[in-house]
């Protein structure tokens, strides 16, 4: 089995009376894991706490088998990037990335090649002799990441990494970690903006009330999610046909038709395609269009995160 | 859980050169931030050079005295001089010094250092060295300059070997000061944690609140006088060099002035590496 790079062993961490995270345990063993939540949920504790910044109040935290807080070591092979503006303006791209090459523990000889290397990487070479203090948003976004990735580290902790990042940007910068992720790093990162992590990764892990609502694959996760229907949307030429058909199938609990347009809920999908799949040959329908909206992250973190739904949805692999 | 790694051989194109060289020891990073406080000092006119610049007039001039006017008040010529190198040194505080760790506080740049292989003692012992190494060269490198030229235009080498103490007196007086002035701001910077409340406390402090204290001191009761910095400082350099003051107005012993340094130096320094302890522990940065 492969050793952990992130193991949360029942953390809990409050902020005075105010509670960040609530008994968390979670492990992290590789590749691109997406972090969801509202604002508030706990995912920048969870970050700070993998990132060394903070200690937990109770339970611990590990990371490569040490706890980051108290590892030197450890923070070395980690690369950070807050969630919130945090430069020296007065200092140029080049200046800010070396100097944290440097202090991540690129000797000084190589830490310019290696800031010019990252720069160039997030697209800042042609601006990462001027200040800071005025670069845009997105700007400033690139440089910090490319202040992360500057030192090669082996995980990279990235809290809301496409905010304010231009849309061909954001485009690279996910091209960019998808990469990363593939050569063996491993990856968190949060974003508030579905598709964002959706063009990410599929493993995600929900966070709300500081509480682990769901971890794992998101289709897995959807299946776990039984007593809530599927819907399946068909456009089609035979709308009526594939409608009886559906309707007649003990799985399917509600069927629409709008034109062209199929509308059905069903607790067995598989079961449900398969039905889709016999009106195509027995009876010639020409499906033109076959989409499953509750498949979508953006479905399952409003499910899981909204009143009346709360439970926990855990999937082993 | 989540996705495992990729443990098929692929050789994936990046699109960049991952950096794959040596790295340096973390026990090694507060010499990383220090350096990088004497680039930031250096890298405009405000911060340091121009504090620098009066410093080169002051040691010009001073050895243009000593030069030009050689005899027995070379000593106090010296002794006298040390307190004017003390204006630039008060000018980087102002700039720079008293500004540093609120700028990191309010910037979150905690999150930046912390997160990266840097222990709290990294950060305030490279703040403290950078700092002081930047205050060294107006006030240990002036004064030691001048007395260096004090013995170079000595009449004998008896002068010369006589001239010796007063070497050591600037030298250390230099370093008090220098201690001095770095710690205080520093201390200051790292209890408020916004930038003007801290440059704020800090003049306030230097300016009117001691010299109050000195007012007060020379009415009243000499030992308090030794609570104002510039006195205090005086007082070692020209008690130290065995000089006569230029005036008969009083002036704090030795003992009450390297009493109030060391334990205004001391206290700062405890209190700087304490707040840095507590906000690196407690962290920076959103609320969840």
């Amino acid at each position: 089995m492969t050793a952990p790079i992130v193991r949360v062993t029942r953390c809990s961490k409050w902020y005075g009376p105010v509670l960040g995270i609530s008994d968390i345990s979670w492990t992290l063993t590789g590749g691109v894991i997406g972090l969801l939540g509202p604002n508030g949920a706990g995912k920048s504790t969870l970050m700070k706490l993998a990132a060394g910044l903070i200690r937990p109040s109770r339970g611990t935290v590990e990371v490569f088998g040490q706890a980051p807080a108290d590892s030197p070591e450890a923070r070395r092979r980690i690369g950070y990037s807050p969630e919130h503006e945090s430069s020296y303006d007065d200092l140029t791209g080049r200046e800010f990335v070396r100097f944290l090459a440097h202090l991540a523990g690129v000797p000084k000889q190589d830490a310019d090649g290696a800031a010019v290397t990252a720069l160039d990487a997030m697209g800042m070479r042609g601006a990462m002799d001027r200040k800071i203090g005025g670069y845009s948003k997105g700007m400033r976004q690139r440089t910090k990441l490319a202040a992360t990735i500057a030192h090669d580290p082996d995980l990279l902790i990235l809290d809301e990494p496409l905010t304010g990042v231009d849309p061909i940007a954001r485009a690279e910068i996910i091209d960019r970690i998808r990469k990363i992720a593939a050569t063996g790093k491993c990856v968190i990162v949060s974003s508030h903006v579905l598709y964002e992590i959706e063009a990410l990764t599929q493993t995600i892990l929900v966070i709300y009330r500081g509480q682990v609502l769901a971890d794992g694959d998101l289709f897995a996760i959807r299946r776990l999610i039984d007593h809530r229907p599927h819907r399946i949307r068909i456009v089609c030429d035979q709308p009526r046909v594939l409608a009886a058909r559906l309707g007649a199938a003990a799985h399917v609990t509600k069927v629409e038709v709008e034109g062209t347009t199929i509308a059905a809920e069903t607790n067995n999908p598989d079961a449900c395609y398969d039905v889709i799949g016999e009106a195509v040959t027995d009876a010639g329908v020409k499906v033109e269009e076959l989409t499953s909206p509750d498949n979508n992250l953006g479905a399952v973190f409003e499910y899981l995160t909204s009143d009346g739904n709360r439970h926990r949805a855990r999937i082993t692999e | 859980m989540s996705q495992p790694t990729n443990s098929r051989g692929e050789i994936h194109d990046l699109g960049y050169a991952r950096y794959a060289g040596p790295r340096r020891p973390p026990s090694a990073s507060w010499q990383v931030i220090a350096r990088q406080q004497i680039a930031f000092a250096w890298a405009t006119w405000w911060r340091w050079k121009l504090a620098l610049g009066f410093a080169v007039v002051t040691t010009a001039i001073g050895a243009a005295i000593l030069y030009f006017v050689p005899g027995g008040g070379a000593d106090r010529t010296i002794a006298m001089t040390t307190a004017f190198y003390r204006l630039p040194a008060f000018i980087v505080t102002m700039t720079l010094t008293s500004t540093l760790v609120a700028r990191d506080v309010e910037t979150g740049a905690f999150g930046f250092y912390f997160s990266r292989p840097v222990r709290p003692i990294d950060y305030v012992l490279g703040k403290l060295v950078g700092n002081f190494g930047v205050m060294a060269s107006l006030l240990v490198a002036g004064p030691l300059l001048l007395s260096l030229v004090r013995m170079a235009v000595a009449e004998s080498w008896s002068a010369t070997q006589a001239a010796l103490p007063m070497m050591g007196v600037t030298l250390l007086v230099g370093v008090v000061a220098a201690l001095f002035f770095t710690a205080v701001p520093l201390a200051m910077s790292a209890l408020l944690g916004r930038r003007w409340l801290a440059l704020g406390l800090w003049a306030g402090y230097y300016v009117p609140l001691t010299t109050m204290l000195a007012v007060m001191g020379s009415l009243r009761w000499t030992p308090l006088m030794a609570a104002d910095p510039p006195h205090a400082l005086n007082a070692l350099a020209f008690r130290l060099g065995g000089i006569k003051f230029p005036s008969n107005d009083p002036h704090p012993s030795l003992e009450a002035s390297g009493i109030a340094l060391a334990v205004v130096t001391l206290a700062a320094l405890v209190a700087f590496a304490a707040m840095v302890m507590r906000r690196g522990s407690s962290s920076v940065g959103a609320s969840s």
